[in-house]
């Protein structure tokens, strides 16, 4: 009976829709995954990870657990609840067959087409892989069974749990509704499980906690290599098989549940009948009622729809569990950010609402798709529609209903989330309440985007069969418009839909953006009316309403009024498109794949140009007139070049600060021409050079070596306009003079044509261009010639700045250098800086309304230096900290590296940017780095963000700022490198060795594992690495914490002052990695040479372990005790020529030699890593050796490397308990 | 006041509506015919809830086909079958459909609302939630909510299936009540509905309209005609072979066969009194 039943069930799913739109939907994902892996797979297969390696697609099944869910939802209410659906309970369960074979027939079907879906998915995936188009470099050979392994391993228990589950809720309450709320409800809790990996919690536990198996997957392969990551199959006796079996016993044991369990026959609910008994006589005779007509009529049965729409969805149980869950999603999140993260953070009103919301938007659109079906369906589904379409109401006033409804139900869940977000602010602690901030973001910044898409899912409900497709149109539909669009390469703003916000929120500065929001709103606005009345002239009414039929009669519906609205609304939406368009137009808005064959054309065309000679800034002085309030600027000024090429130049290429030529207003450069026909000497085209933005002049003579020339110049910076953000904030300004900061706009001339190549190889490879030339070597000579910030802000050694900064009387101007002059004069404050210690050519320009928090420090010479935080006034949460810092770093790095160059140091808040950067003494520092909770100082179990930024910025004043890196290879080590590691070494002396061991593990290491992990290419060795953040500021951070624990921190300072000594604010020529190296082995003798070697020029992991034998202590004579410890080492190596890392055991000539710690502790060392009894050193010579102790105290547990001095991936097995049993002493 | 002419409508290789002409005016009419003769779709596409394929409907001079709300206004409507809303009572789902239909003033809605609740005997259950209504109680909702406002025209299909005798009486009174100013087009399968309240009819089989005329008319036709007489099981199929065959019943054990004929048919027959009944079967196999 039961494989009868099975084959009718399969059949019957078969005979359904929504069957086939489910294998398609996974057949096109499967291909797309592996055909355009950057828009819908990871997007990381590079020549580092192969986009086919076995974790790539291991991986990749592991997340797809998105559309299990909710595809496993609709198979369940196929297959389960279809007898109540159609009215068949009846007439099926009073059949002889057994409930079991009946329950159990249905449930393998459902988890056969589940099973049978994620197989057309990984099919297609395989194919897929076979595609020419693919870029070569990113695959591996192709394995079968990397796709094989993994679809058993995970889909089975998946399939079978998603099965369970749905069965279960099913089974329990034969509501289908319940059902597909619930395939929600798990999959909000699957991405809440997701954050378990950042709590404290036993790995177990965290495997455990996702029954998809993503988690333990992570947890798994979190210490692979590339080569790991590339081939290894995923490991069966692991976090994964732990939690496949024990996800697999629950399901099995759910669905014997639903079978003991299952309600057969039909579910009785409650009946309440009777209501209050009425005398007939106050009942009153019926009177016919003529009803009334007209507008008034309609809008009054708009108005009682809209109310029954909204009170019946606002009231219904999926709205009330999805709503709660999107709250509980939202609190756990913001309660993990804030307190359970490593660096603690301030719950202010710009956290939570920036911060939370974030959380929110998944949830919204699932929320949007879900109701915008539910309530287009809902008379329908209630069989309503032959008592409601028969009556006078106009099908606008049932669809407008609806579409308020939703509106309203969607406003009702931001404020739900304010006062969550309200409530979590005041219950711990935070800051007090700003209103404003919170209905200013959640119903300018989220909701006009949330009504929007509301509005684009209840318009294709127009266009469905029924209930549960809409959803997954609907679904698809907002997933396509919010994550493809605006990654295809044709993007243009116009297609962003429903991108409305007036800009980013900030405590600091009001919105920058009107201009934008008012445009697009109008925009998008236009369209939602014109999807409106299309949606009411394709209304269903009545019982005849297929699609086909609705678009054949549709012109019947057309009425002259809703043909007028629609008709100013397509006028609307193209007029304003085509406005924003040419607003796009005139600024020269380029889409990704244009700007792409701009950046080749540059590259091709300006390859001679790029190394020509150019002279070198001596001096600049500007005068910048801000005015904050109308958001303009003008920014005028001198820059003083000298030619120090050693050859005559006569052309050269200067970049004004504005690419609209008619705000330009001066641009001379003394004794050149400007070139604006014909060609230049290269025989390029000058109007195609002027395209790039680019400006030719020529010198006639030739500008001779040691010669000086001086631009005047004087820029105009506009206010915002559509397509064209304003350099200036209404709060906050900042301005500099090198491109690359996003919201901080350049606004001083830079000489020397930019650098435009695409960097990314595989675009590269697309365009069929070479490989980018790389930076000379460490070792070339030619590398010391030109610095650092030649590369950003053109040619120069050191300058001269002086700088008069005038703006809003009540916003404080700022530039480096010393505060000369300041005047206020009505509403304008001027401020004049000028720095008597030369700084590089690299500086910033800011104006805001700010308070200032001063202190000051005296140098070793006695000099007093002012140290001043300029901040908005509630922000002073971590001011003491910065100050504190600033302190503390200026004693230490000026009493270990050299003296401090500047007479200032000030730190200044900025809103609208992530990061803090060093220039010259004046450290612009991000908004949300104001919001940090630095924690108390003895809790070595936090980091404190403020102190760690503060004394990296005031380190790049050393290491940037006095040390200049060459143009080499590895350059930016010299300069983020160098910085780490001085933080780390302050940041230790600041707070001690546990504290700082803390943020090595929980920002360094952590940092370079996450960023490894997505960075595409082939890794290269410290001493060569270009702008891969996890190997300049992390690798570099990590391998010089070890070499100074090693050797002592003082050799390791000894070795900063001499590198400073040798090239400290001297110029050309600027040092390179080699240079640092050789520093390093100086200090370090011999014994380290091949330590750091492996450290800086190749690519070395160690491997560390207790080895199989005993580990065991016996009692000496002498009363000391004998520890001996077997210990297994490897050491895997890879040079820059090799593909993959080898053991040290494979590579001919290599050995093992290495200085190992192993610490004796007597409590649980991760309590406290420092509590060692003994820290001892042993050289390592052999894989497997057993090292034997004599010690005072008998320890209660071993940990190798406490201090992470190698650089070693997994550390779980370094620790290991003593068994208390003692051996005899001999 | 409502004319149907020439309609036809189609589902696939069904021709639900094969031309069907009606005029109507105020009173009560009856549409008498088999499950499947079109009476349901004849009603749905009087209440514009679908349209025919040809044909013209015209409802006090005015075309509904091609303008519904023209009637929709003047419509009172209970479906063969309907749901409602979850969670709604009686009186919050007919203050709702009041509204839609126009009836804006509160005051007059509640009067309208309750009178009814009471003509239908739903007084008592008015807080109660229609969804958790009985099958005769929902019908009886039903009633109330298509006499809201000022209907013109009642549309009931198949009103008085499920309901009790007595409620089934107390609605075919109510019906009478209103067919004096109301066109009342009342569709069922249960001859005596019709027979007894309704003063004009029409029946249809195959998705036409057989006949039109008042019951007694109908009866007249076949007057004096009807012959009864007990058979055997097995004589059935002779009998429906040889005579213009109406009905039979199984009566006590054996069947009881009605045939028409002018004169006797035959030893064993014997003449009864004609009913709407043998009216209508006759009218629908075309025997007279």
């Amino acid at each position: 009976m039961f494989k009868r039943l099975l084959k009718f069930e399969m059949g019957f799913q078969a005979r359904q829709i929504g069957f086939w739109v489910v294998l398609l939907v996974m057949l096109a994902y499967g291909v797309f995954v592996a055909v355009i892996p950057d828009l819908f797979g990871s997007g990381l297969g590079g020549t580092k990870i192969k986009a086919n390696g076995a974790q790539m697609i291991a991986g990749g099944i592991a997340n797809a657990y998105l559309p299990v869910i909710f595809f496993g939802g609709i198979f369940v209410v196929t297959g389960i609840l279809r007898d109540k659906t159609s009215n068949m309970t009846e007439i099926i369960h009073s059949t002889p067959i057994s409930t079991f074979d009946m329950t159990a027939s249905r449930m393998t079907g459902v988890f056969l087409i589940i099973f049978l879906s994620f197989f057309v998915f990984l099919l297609a995936q395989f194919l897929g892989s076979f595609s020419p188009t693919l870029d070569k470099l990113t695959l591996g050979p192709i394995r079968p069974l990397y796709y094989l392994q993994p679809l058993l391993l995970f889909t089975l228990v998946n399939a079978l749990f998603v099965t369970a589950f749905f069965t279960l809720i099913a089974g329990l309450t034969h509501n289908r509704m319940l059902v597909l709320v619930s395939a929600i409800g798990l999959f909000f809790f699957s991405i809440m499980s997701g954050v378990v990996i950042e709590l404290d919690i036993p790995k177990w536990a965290q495997a455990l906690a996702d029954p998809f198996g993503a988690i333990a997957y992570t947890l798994d392969t979190e210490f692979w290599s590339t080569e790991d990551r590339n081939t290894r199959l995923t490991p069966i006796f692991g976090y994964l098989g732990l939690n496949r079996l024990v996800w697999g016993a629950i399901s099995l044991g759910v669905l014997a549940l639903v079978f003991s369990r299952f309600k057969r026959g039909i579910v009785t609910g409650k009946t309440k009948l009777r209501g209050a008994v009425l005398q007939s006589k106050d009942i009153p005779e019926y009177k016919s009622v003529q009803p009334k007509f007209g507008f008034a009529a309609d809008l009054a049965a708009l108005w009682t729809r809209t109310k029954f729409e909204y009170l019946t969805t606002v009231r219904s149980v999926p709205f009330i569990i999805l709503a709660s869950l999107a709250m509980a999603l939202f609190a756990f999140l913001i309660i993990v950010t804030v307190f359970f993260s490593p660096q603690k953070l301030v719950p202010t009103s710009l956290f939570m609402v920036s911060i939370g919301f974030a959380s929110f938007l998944i949830p919204v659109l699932l929320i949007i798709a879900f109701f915008s079906a539910e309530m287009v369906f809902r008379d329908r589904g209630a069989k309503f529609v032959g008592l409601l379409d028969s009556t006078k109401v106009r099908n606008w006033s049932l669809l407008v209903a609806k579409w308020l409804a939703l509106s309203a139900a969607l406003a009702t869940l931001c404020v739900m989330v304010m006062i969550v977000g309200m409530a979590i602010q005041i219950a711990a602690g935070g800051p007090p309440v700003n209103l404003s901030l919170y209905l200013k973001f959640t119903f300018l910044n989220a909701f006009p985007n949330y009504l929007a898409f509301a509005f684009l899912g209840l318009f294709v409900q127009s266009f469905v069969p029924n209930r549960i497709v809409g959803m997954l149109v609907a679904a698809g539909a907002m997933a396509f418009a919010a994550l493809v669009v605006s990654n295809l390469p044709f993007y243009h703003p116009l297609m962003g839909f429903g991108g409305t916000s007036p800009g980013q929120v900030s405590e600091i500065s009001p919105y920058n953006s009107w201009v934008y929001f008012r445009w697009f709103n109008f925009y998008w606005g236009a369209l939602c009316v014109l999807f409106a009345v299309l949606s009411v002239w394709l209304w269903r009414r009545g019982f005849q309403v297929s699609l086909l039929r609705r678009l054949k009669e549709m012109k019947t519906n057309i009425t002259p009024a809703s043909g007028a609205v629609a008709a100013l609304a397509l006028a609307a939406f193209i007029g304003s498109g085509i406005y924003i368009y040419q607003a796009y137009d005139k600024v020269d808005w380029n889409n990704q794949k244009t700007q792409e064959k701009l950046q080749v054309k540059a590259e091709k065309m300006l390859a001679t140009e790029r190394n020509a000679p150019h002279p070198h800034v001596r001096s600049v002085s500007i005068e910048a007139d801000i005015f904050p309030e109308k958001q303009e600027a003008t920014v005028s000024g001198k820059m003083m070049f000298e030619n120090a090429s050693g050859v005559p130049i006569s052309e050269i290429y200067v970049n004004p600060a504005s690419g609209h030529e008619e705000d330009v207003k001066q641009f001379d450069l003394n004794g050149a021409a400007e070139l604006t026909e014909g060609t230049n000497a290269e025989g390029d085209s000058i109007e195609e050079i002027n395209e790039f933005g680019i400006r030719v002049f020529r010198f006639e003579p030739a500008l001779e070596p040691g010669d000086k020339t001086e631009l005047d110049f004087e820029t105009f910076f506009h206010a915002p306009r559509l397509a064209d953000r304003s350099a200036i904030s209404k709060d906050g300004t900042f301005l500099n003079n090198y491109g690359g900061f996003g919201v901080s706009s350049r606004v001083i001339p830079t000489m020397g044509v930019p650098d435009m190549r695409i960097r990314n190889s595989k675009t590269r490879r697309k365009y069929d261009l070479p490989e980018l030339e790389e930076l000379p070597e460490p070792t070339d000579p030619e590398a010391g010639k030109v610095n650092l910030f030649g590369t950003l802000t053109g040619p120069a050694d050191y300058i001269d700045f002086e700088g008069t900064v005038c703006t809003a009387a009540n916003q404080i101007p700022i530039a480096p250098g010393d505060l000369i002059t300041e005047s206020v004069e009505g509403d304008r404050r001027c401020r004049t800086y000028r720095s008597d210690t030369p700084i590089s050519n690299f500086f910033s320009i800011l104006s805001g309304d700010y308070a200032v928090t001063e202190d000051s420090w005296t140098s070793p010479a006695g000099q007093t230096i002012p140290i001043r935080v300029y901040h908005a006034e509630n922000h002073s949460y971590s001011v003491q900290n910065m100050i504190d810092a600033a302190k503390f770093g200026l004693t230490h790095y000026s009493e270990n590296f050299g003296p401090y160059q500047y007479n200032y140091f000030r730190i200044m808040e900025v809103p609208f940017i992530g990061f803090a950067q060093a220039f010259a003494g004046t450290i612009p520092y991000s908004e949300q780095g104001f919001i940090m909770d630095s924690g108390e100082a003895g809790d070595v179990k936090t980091l404190d963000n403020a102190s760690i930024t503060t004394l990296h910025e005031l380190g790049h004043q050393w290491f940037a700022h006095q040390i200049v890196p060459g143009q080499s290879r590895g350059f930016n080590v010299l300069s983020e490198g160098l910085t780490s590691y001085a933080t780390m070494d302050a940041y230790e002396a600041l707070y001690g060795f546990d504290k700082a061991l803390y943020a090595l593990e929980n920002s360094t290491i952590a940092q370079m594992q996450a960023l490894a992990f997505i960075d595409r290419e082939k890794e290269v060795p410290l001493s060569k690495a270009g702008q891969q953040q996890y190997l300049v500021y992390n690798k570099a951070d990590w391998v010089m914490w070890g070499l100074k624990h090693y050797i002592g921190p003082e050799k390791m300072r000894a070795a900063m002052r001499n590198l400073i000594d040798e090239f400290g604010s001297k110029g050309p020529p600027y040092p390179t990695t080699k240079d640092v190296t050789d520093a390093l082995r100086e200090v370090s003798g011999p014994d380290y040479d091949q330590l750091i070697t492996d450290q800086w020029d190749r690519i070395v992991w160690w491997d560390m372990k207790f080895g199989e034998g005993e580990l065991s202590a016996s009692k000496l004579p002498n009363g000391r005790y004998r520890i001996t410890v077997p210990f297994e080492m490897d050491k895997k190596i890879q040079t820059e020529d090799m593909e993959s890392a080898e053991s040290f055991a494979d590579i001919d000539g290599e050995s093992l030699n290495e200085w190992v710690e192993i610490g004796f502790y007597q409590n649980e060392p991760e309590a406290l890593w420092s509590d060692w009894t003994n820290l001892e050193q042993v050289r390592v010579t052999q894989a497997e050796s057993e090292l034997v102790f004599e010690l005072e105290t008998l320890p209660a547990y071993i940990s190798i490397d406490p201090r992470r001095l190698l650089m070693e991936r997994n550390v779980e097995d370094n620790v290991k308990p003593l068994s208390t049993k003692l051996a005899s002493a001999e | 006041m409502l004319s149907i002419q020439n309609i036809h409508k189609r589902f696939g290789d069904v021709h639900a509506l094969n031309n069907v002409s009606l005029d109507l005016e105020p009173g009560l009419f009856g549409l008498l015919g088999p499950n499947g003769a079109g009476k349901s779709t004849l009603m749905r596409t009087l209440a514009t809830l679908q349209k025919p394929d040809e044909g013209t409907i015209t409802f006090q001079g005015k075309n509904i086909v091609s303008d519904p709300n023209a009637i929709r206004s003047e419509l009172g409507y209970l479906p063969q079958d309907f749901g409602v809303y979850p969670r709604m009572s009686a009186l919050a789902l007919l203050d709702h459909i009041a509204i839609l239909k126009g009836v804006t003033n509160k005051s007059e809605r509640d009067d309208q609302i309750m009178s009814l609740l009471e003509k239908v005997n739903l007084i008592s259950h008015r807080t109660a939630s229609v969804a958790t209504y009985s099958g005769g109680m929902r019908q009886r909702f039903g009633v109330a909510q298509a006499l809201l406002g000022n209907p013109r025209l009642l549309i009931v299909d198949e009103p008085t299936a499920g309901l009790d005798p007595f409620e089934r009486q107390r609605f075919l009174d109510l019906l009478s009540e209103f067919g004096r100013e109301k066109i009342i087009l009342l569709s069922t399968h249960i001859v005596e509905d019709v027979r007894d309240i309704c003063p004009d009819m029409a029946i249809m089989g195959n998705g036409q309209i057989v006949v039109r005329g008042a019951p007694e008319t109908l009866i007249d036709h076949i007057r004096g005609k009807v012959w009864r007489k007990s058979i055997d099981r097995d004589d059935l199929p002779t009998v429906k072979e040889q005579y213009k065959f109406l009905s039979s019943r199984h009566l006590k054990g054996g069947i009881q066969a009605s045939v028409l004929a002018e004169t006797s048919p035959g030893p064993g027959f014997e003449q009864k009194e004609e009913t709407l009944e043998d009216a209508y079967f006759a009218h629908l196999n075309g025997l007279v």
